[in-house]
């Protein structure tokens, strides 16, 4: 079996267990299905998801974008070259709006061939310092028809590039720039809105992985976030974004401009 | 004190000190130093001890995220690493060692740019004692294998499933490859060109386009700039360091420049002189070949680039809308190629487009023939 699937299969797995707990009843069942993908994908999977046809679509790092048809069991390219695509919103069997470094994509097929023709800028109101870290995430849409996108933190253990997208401001990099997370281009560590007019603003800060957004039941403000494995926190904690700016407040200047949450979404 | 004192005083001194040191040195641990690759990876993956053999390993973070090591017992990695997991909210104040009869040493949790070490004896019994990581989401892919063996001899590395794999690095056809590598295809098809990354490249902002054109032609787009900024004729990109671990890189550009962009941005109005607000709006694939549209001051920029009929160069396709003044397009000679229009008029480095005109021209740059 593929690393990376088996990987995923293990992390959601883990998950799985993990919001069981040892002692809880039986609940509904899913069925594991193996998936082979295709020869020559290094398949280091950026997102996931299903397209109203029923046909599972994913991106992965070295910029694919592969549909996979069930009843066929078979893959087939549907875009190429983007740069790294770590998030997918389907808007039907032949859009997507993709989240890649720099910016929120639509890629689309207007000539019904079954491959995306059209990549189309949906925003890129945000900076890139060309630091490895700056790992975009999304986008979700809320009942207001808002899209959420998660920009990462960029790192110390990185570089930024000679030349940048956005002005640069180093204030809050701590002493020597060296020892913590920093957000040095506008929005890096950011939660932001897109509304359907198009303006993109800044909602929560922070943050140095926001690599899981999404929305309670209730689909008040809240995106919720995860956060990737950080400083001394663990996997996967849900942060509630309503909770979220109070504590960074406490919390800012300790770290760079990334704080350590305390709050645990309940 | 007396002279003499002193003196004997001193000698005693370094006597003890000596003394101290020849002992220190016949059971003076070996130094196994340890670093972290980008990845989730120890610098070594693997290395050899003789039974019994006093050890001491230093673990030095040169990541950017916290990292422990934790040596357990033959074949218990896994279990060692779920151990920890169900630490749970326990698990950073225990450094996220579980209390287990399977592990054997640990280094703590070492945060960024930290070092730490761990003296232990090695075991007298022979045999891989796994290393490992255990922070959650690590373990599965950050361990390594101590080797405790009398021969000093380990398996191929290439074959070795007691260490984690080795990722397929991205190297187009046109890098030297090195003998022993093994080339695996980059994608789950081959590419033809024209084609495109985008991608961390020098000469260029972070939201650069490269395309690999026919004629083994190849340009970098910035879509920050909406400008071509640069060409180069010979291979298209090398991605290997860019797709192999963390990705702290840029592609590498195989083959030679041939053009360079020196004006900033080469359109201008009569009226503005200053940079004007570009807004970068995306590409649309004609026949595979991007056209790129972006807006300036109210007018709708279209650029579709072609490789060059004749030599090495480019023809940049235009097409304007809402020009309702004359533009210019500027150029530089200093920039490696020389010019021809399928419309407006030159003058001295510059082409001057009436709105009409504007509405869709091409531009030929073709290499000159001797660049000093």
């Amino acid at each position: 079996m593929n690393r990376g699937y088996a990987h995923i299969m293990r992390v959601l797995c883990i998950l799985l267990f993990a919001a069981c707990g040892d002692h809880s009843p039986p609940g509904p069942s899913y069925t594991v299905e193996t998936i082979s993908m295709p020869a020559g994908l290094t398949s280091e999977t950026g997102a996931i998801a299903f397209l109203p046809n029923g046909k599972l679509v994913a991106s992965f790092t070295r910029g694919e974008v592969l549909i996979y048809d069930p009843a066929k069991k078979t893959w087939k390219l549907f875009a190429e070259g983007l740069h790294d695509p770590l998030g997918i919103y389907v808007v039907s069997n032949s859009e997507l709006l993709i989240m890649q470094r720099p910016e929120l994509t639509r890629v689309k097929d207007t000539d019904g061939d079954g491959s995306a023709d059209l990549y189309e800028n949906v925003t890129d109101a945000f900076g890139i310092s060309g630091n490895y870290h700056e790992f975009s995430y999304g986008p979700v849409k809320d009942k207001n028809g808002n899209f959420f996108i998660a920009l990462n933190a960029s790192s110390p253990g990185g570089s930024m590039r000679k030349e940048v997208r956005g002005v640069i401001d180093t204030l809050g990099r701590d002493g020597n720039g060296n020892g913590q997370m920093f957000s040095a281009v506008p929005y890096r560590g950011w939660v932001m809105k897109l509304t359907p007019a198009g303006d993109l603003i800044p909602v929560a800060s922070g943050l140095r992985s926001p690599n899981g957004i999404g929305f309670d039941l209730k689909e008040i403000f809240s995106a919720l976030i995860t956060r990737a494995t950080g400083l001394e926190r663990v996997l996967c904690i849900i942060y509630s974004m309503e909770n979220f700016m109070v504590i960074l407040q406490a919390l800012s200047g300790q770290r760079g401009g990334t704080g350590v949450i305390h709050f645990i979404y309940q | 004190m007396p002279a003499l004192k002193r003196i004997l005083f001193l000698v005693i001194q370094i006597a003890t000190v000596l003394n101290a040191f020849g002992q220190k040195k016949a059971d003076m641990p070996r130094v196994i130093k340890l670093g972290v690759a980008t990845g989730f990876r120890f610098t070594d993956v693997r290395f050899i001890v003789k039974p019994s053999q006093k050890l001491k390993i230093i673990l030095s973070n040169t990541d950017d995220m916290s990292h422990n090591l934790l040596i357990t017992k033959p074949g218990a990695r896994l279990k060692v690493v779920e151990d920890a997991l169900k630490l749970g909210d326990k698990g950073p104040s225990m450094s996220y060692i579980p209390k287990s009869g399977d592990v054997l040493w640990a280094i703590p949790v070492v945060g960024p740019n930290d070092t730490k070490s761990v003296i232990f004896t090695a075991p007298a019994k022979k045999g891989i004692y796994p290393y490992v990581c255990t922070i959650p989401g690590h373990g599965y892919i950050m361990y390594g294998a101590m080797y405790v063996s009398d021969s000093g001899i380990l398996p191929d590395i290439k074959t070795d499933p007691n260490i984690p794999p080795v990722k397929n690095a991205g190297k187009t056809a046109h890098h030297p490859i090195h003998t022993t590598e093994v080339l695996k295809p980059l994608h789950p098809y081959t590419p033809v060109a024209p084609y495109l990354y985008r991608v961390f490249i020098e000469g260029a902002s972070p939201a650069a386009i490269a395309v690999s054109l026919p004629k083994n032609i190849s340009y970098c787009w910035d879509a920050a700039a909406c400008n071509l900024r640069f060409a180069w004729e010979g291979g298209f990109l090398d991605n290997s360091d860019l797709w192999k671990g963390k990705g702290d890189a840029a592609a590498k550009i195989v083959g030679t420049i041939f053009f360079r962009d020196k004006t900033n941005f080469p359109f201008q109005t009569d009226s503005i002189t200053d940079i004007y607000n570009r807004y970068y709006k995306g590409y649309r694939l004609v026949n595979r070949y991007p056209e790129f549209h972006y807006t300036i001051e109210g007018l709708d920029m279209y650029e579709l680039i072609y490789p060059a009929d004749n030599g090495i160069g480019l023809i940049r396709k235009f097409r304007i809308s809402g020009a309702v003044r004359t533009l210019w397009f500027n150029t530089d000679e200093n920039d490696g190629v020389s010019y021809t229009s399928s419309a407006g008029e030159w003058v001295g480095p510059r082409l001057k487009l009436s709105p009409q005109e504007a509405k869709q021209f091409s531009i030929i740059m073709t290499k000159k023939k001797a660049v000093k």
